[in-house]
């Protein structure tokens, strides 16, 4: 009785956590959307970025220093943990999400989630590197299978337009999955350290902060934009932001990083079928293989054992 | 140790947060890059899309005349964006989008052909926001309504975002012409 009881409450959990990153999944894919709406507004990158971070930063506030406002005293930062903090999240969260921003006034939503879904494989291919580890033979299919859909993809896409513009938000778009990938490596080594929520709402402060920073040295305008800016603004800072990150966090805690990289796949098709409904975007035969292609490929990386876990990246 | 981490974190984070409405209203002063103040728009409307002149400097009905001297860059309207015009001049006369064929090269529109689009505010497009603009190209559809039926619609693959910026952009630095030009459609 006691045992069938437990199978039961396990299950439920598993249920509740695919749930939970689906869901994830699903909100995060809204991200891109939501900039593309406000570019039709004419509202520019860096001061849609402000206010993504500026209205998510107190909930990041709150995951930062809540347990200390309850009286919980988390352990100890030193010197060189606050300057890798800082340094991941500049890296991981404001590059990451600016050169993300700049390359979606170049492509389109539909390729932009695409490319970034393929940040596993750097990862593979970064640790590969430095750490001069042999890539497994699943690696290196996984690896050949990601890019191949993204080639096709992307000619898909570079055949209907102009052509300059499209390698040149690829690009950014690249850079974005690039930097991501290095903040998760040097995030491997601090979340043992502060646990995950700790760590990624610091890193995520010390973005808002060099955002902040961004935007008041370039000029950028906050103030006196049209209303429907703070509400893309605020929508995408609660439900593309805030929400995603927190629903991951709690579905990986229930089923697992492998089973959340699987699930979590649904975001660029996700993505795809709402550009195609909102902004009506095309979705050709090979842009569909395409997909695909980098869905199985980042998948059986990100599924792989001692993979990053598939945490939103731009 | 921690404890003035925390309290770096918050400072820094406060700091910034404060620098944030100094940031903005500088910027809200200063206005945009493109579009001499008084060369668009009716009374009121300053502040016109893309002249992102400061609120309340354009000049009167009929002062927009052919000394616009904008630079290279535009601003749409109110919400900061930016556009590059040269890259929006190449744009404009490109074999893709072949805008010039029936707007003129600068915007001033070809007899029943294609309108004025320049930024006079009575013959052009100069009361249009920078949506209402983007829309007419993307849709077919402009701030009045349904556009001459030989007005192609241009997807995203065609003209990116920033493409239509820089469109914006090139226009805004194009002089007003207040010339009304018929389009094919009667």
């Amino acid at each position: 009785m006691t045992s069938d009881l437990t199978a039961r409450t396990a299950a439920r959990a598993r249920l509740v956590g695919a749930l939970l990153v689906f869901l994830s999944g699903i909100t995060f894919s809204t991200k891109a959307i939501l900039v593309k709406l406000a570019y039709r507004q004419g509202i520019d990158s860096v001061s849609l970025l402000t206010l993504r971070f500026g209205f998510a930063a107190p909930f990041f506030a709150y995951a930062a220093f809540g347990a200390q406002l309850r009286g919980k005293i988390p352990p100890a930062l030193t010197r060189r943990d606050g300057f890798t903090i800082l340094a991941l999240g500049v890296l991981g969260y404001y590059l990451a999400s600016l050169s993300d921003f700049i390359g979606l006034r170049y492509i389109s939503a539909g390729l932009e989630r695409l490319i970034l879904f393929v940040y596993p494989t750097l990862v593979v291919l970064i640790e590969a590197g430095v750490y001069k580890a042999r890539l497994e033979r699943r690696q290196q299919l996984a690896l050949l299978v990601t890019y191949a859909g993204i080639v096709l993809a992307f000619r898909d896409e570079l055949g209907q337009s102009l052509g300059s513009d499209v390698p040149r938000g690829a690009a950014w778009v690249f850079g974005s999955a690039l930097t991501y990938a290095v903040y998760l490596i040097g995030a491997g080594r601090m979340v043992p350290k502060l646990g995950s929520q700790r760590f990624t709402a610091l890193a995520l402060l010390a973005a808002t902060a060099a955002v902040l920073l961004h935007a008041c040295l370039s000029g950028a305008r906050i103030l006196g934009l049209p209303p429907v800016a703070y509400l893309i603004g605020l929508v995408m800072a609660l439900f593309a932001t805030v929400l995603p990150a927190f629903l991951l966090a709690r579905g990986i805690a229930l089923i697992g990083s492998g089973p959340a990289a699987i699930i979590s796949s649904v975001g660029p098709v996700s993505t795809i079928l709402l550009a195609y409904l909102i902004l009506d975007e095309a979705f050709t035969p090979s842009a569909f293989l395409g997909t695909a292609l980098v869905i199985i490929g980042a998948t059986l990386v990100a599924s792989s054992p001692k993979r990053a876990k598939p945490a939103p990246a731009g | 140790m921690r404890t003035s981490f925390s309290f770096a974190t918050v400072c820094v984070f406060g700091a910034a947060m404060a620098l944030l409405p100094a940031c903005g209203s500088t910027d809200d002063s200063s206005g945009g890059t493109a579009g001499a103040p008084g060369t668009a728009g009716a009374p009121g409307t300053a502040g016109a899309p893309g002249t992102a002149g400061t609120t309340g400097t354009a000049g009167a009905p009929g002062t927009a005349g052919t000394t616009g001297t904008a630079g290279t860059t535009g601003t749409a309207g109110t919400t900061g964006a930016t556009g590059d015009a040269t890259r929006g001049a190449t744009l404009w006369s490109g074999s893709t989008t072949g805008c010039n064929t029936c707007h003129g090269a600068s915007g001033e529109g070809v007899t029943s052909l294609g309108p004025n689009v320049t930024k006079s505010a009575t013959a052009g497009i100069g009361s249009w926001t920078y949506q209402q603009f983007h829309d007419a190209i993307r849709t077919g559809a402009g701030k009045n309504g349904q556009l001459c039926q030989l007005m192609q619609k241009f997807p995203e693959s065609s003209i990116s975002e920033q493409g239509m910026q820089d469109l914006w952009a090139f226009l805004q630095s194009k002089p007003a012409v207040d010339t009304t030009v018929t389009d094919a459609c009667p």
